[in-house]
């Protein structure tokens, strides 16, 4: 029979994920609000709190390893092991996009934006939305969404081609040469956001391994050529 | 199919009435290693037999089907025959209460072979391959008895080999032996898969993880799932297998 320690372990691990998981998606949204008022106490906690996502990520790195050394697992359970850690280290990545966001928020202290973030919030609003749906996903083991967080994904990649073109329109144009800085760093926030997206399709991918053994990406790739047939 | 040695066509296999094969359809492949894996009583030890025709010795067995080895039906064969091709290894040693060599000699001596240097031949050739050669070429006059566990059941191995069989059957091979004899025997199948097709009953899932090439799980008396050890291990397709890999029974 299988074991009750061994369940409970088990429960730890899916425990301190979700947790992880609330917590980075909480660290990306504040990072956005601090930009768009240029909050330096907002930066400067978001960058503090990164150290408690670290945290998270070594403890379920170890709780996994020793999951795996205690009970060696299969199948679906081998499958869920693996990528619970990969799962974490994609979502530690994203918090330190969102120390990377904040940075650039307390080094423009004190100053306006350039101009209101447009794209910017269209692009971390399909962020917010698809770490959302990473969460369902997880919780309500519900994979339909993982395809369309695939789709959300190329959205945010057009929109950071706009701002590409649309920034260096503005950098030729503009003689100041502060707001030129501006303007570049939000263009690297941009490309944070960017970055971000990729992490989340990441996610999404390990979660559709974890429940299924399939390769998502493959699965799409496939869908798209029979869809064109 | 690539490499098949064993084609086994809907076997059923009863004890009495009691059905304990049910339609078991499979190709086992040649050279590899194949672990069979499942619950207590689910029939793999009956399985493992009817491949060299030694389930049916027991009054009330009972079977139809098929099972073809290079393209031959061995159900129709003379036991004997296949048995010849097939060797097999039991879960406790088993040696004769006689001399290591005279272990090694009784099977080619049955078959015929009388010349000296011919047995001679065999003798450290089986023993080489059951790795067991430089610990006993001193001693060729002692008695199998007188051997370790683990030694035992690499004597019983090398005797399985003296009669140069194609396959060879291993029923829980290590169960009876400490895990340094355990490590002996797993890498020695290993090597061994180079020159036979092994086929191998185990209780332990790590050790057929670490040791075949295709694994097969049966519950009830049914090849629920055959697949490359590899997809059994991470992606079984069938949740009867994932859950007894899982451990939720056994
Ligand atoms: N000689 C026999 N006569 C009657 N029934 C038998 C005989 N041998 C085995 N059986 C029955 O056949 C069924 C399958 O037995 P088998 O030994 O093949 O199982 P197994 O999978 O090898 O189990 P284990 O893991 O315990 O060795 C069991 O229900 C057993 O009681
Ligand atoms: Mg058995």
């Amino acid at each position: 029979m299988r074991q009750r320690h061994l369940e409970e372990d088990f429960e730890h691990i899916k425990t301190y994920l979700s947790e992880m998981m609330e917590d980075v998606r909480k660290q990306i949204l504040d990072s956005i609000n601090a930009l768009e008022h240029i909050n330096y106490e907002k930066a400067v906690k978001i960058i503090k709190d990164d150290d408690l996502i670290d945290d998270f990520q070594r403890k379920i790195e170890n709780e996994t390893f020793a999951y795996i050394g205690r009970y060696n697992p299969l199948a679906e359970d081998l499958r869920y092991v693996i990528m619970v850690i990969k799962i974490a280290t994609d979502l530690e990545r994203i918090a330190d996009l969102a120390v990377n966001i904040s940075k650039v928020v307390k080094k423009h202290k004190g100053e306006q934006l350039p101009k209101p973030l447009v794209h910017i919030k269209k692009m971390s609003g399909y962020v917010i939305k698809m770490l959302d749906d990473v969460l369902n996903a997880y919780y309500e083991t519900d994979l339909s969404v993982t395809k369309k967080i695939c789709y959300d994904d190329e959205e945010i990649d057009k929109i950071y081609k706009f701002i590409k073109e649309e920034i260096s329109v503005k950098i030729i144009e503009c003689d100041d040469i502060s707001e030129v800085k501006f303007f570049i760093d939000l263009l690297l926030v941009a490309r944070f956001l960017e970055r971000v997206g990729d992490h989340i399709v990441n996610i999404a991918e390990e979660l559709y391994y974890m429940e299924m053994g399939e390769n998502l990406h493959e699965v799409i790739e496939i869908e798209k050529k029979l869809s064109k047939e | 199919m690539e490499n098949i040695i064993f084609e086994i066509k809907k076997l059923n296999f009863y004890y009495g009435s009691n059905h304990i094969l049910k339609d078991v359809e499979c190709g086992i492949q040649k050279n590899k290693v194949t672990a069979i894996v499942g619950p207590s009583g689910c029939g793999k030890t009956t399985f493992l037999r009817t491949l060299n025709r030694m389930s049916d010795l027991a009054p009330t067995a009972n079977y139809t089907g098929k099972i073809f080895l290079d393209g031959e039906n061995i159900l129709d064969q003379d036991p004997i025959k296949v048995r010849e091709k097939v060797g097999m290894v039991f879960q406790q040693p088993n040696p004769f209460p006689k001399s290591i060599r005279n272990n090694l000699t009784y099977g080619p001596k049955l078959h015929g072979e009388k010349n000296k240097k011919v047995l001679d031949e065999i003798v450290e050739s089986s023993l080489k391959q059951a790795a067991l050669w430089d610990e006993v070429k001193d001693n060729l006059k002692k008695s199998g008895m007188a051997l370790s566990g683990g030694q035992q059941q690499r004597l019983c191995i090398a005797r399985a080999l003296s009669v140069k069989p194609e396959v060879l059957l291993l029923d829980e091979p290590t169960s009876a032996l400490d895990p340094i004899a355990t490590s002996k025997i797993e890498e020695l199948v290993e090597e061994l898969s180079k020159n036979y097709t092994i086929i191998i009953v185990t209780h332990n899932l790590q050790q057929a993880l670490r040791i075949s090439d295709y694994m097969m799980f049966f519950y009830l008396g049914e090849l629920v799932e055959f697949d490359r050890t590899e997809k059994m291990a991470t992606k079984p397709s069938d949740k009867r297998t994932n859950d007894y890999l899982r451990g939720i029974f056994s």
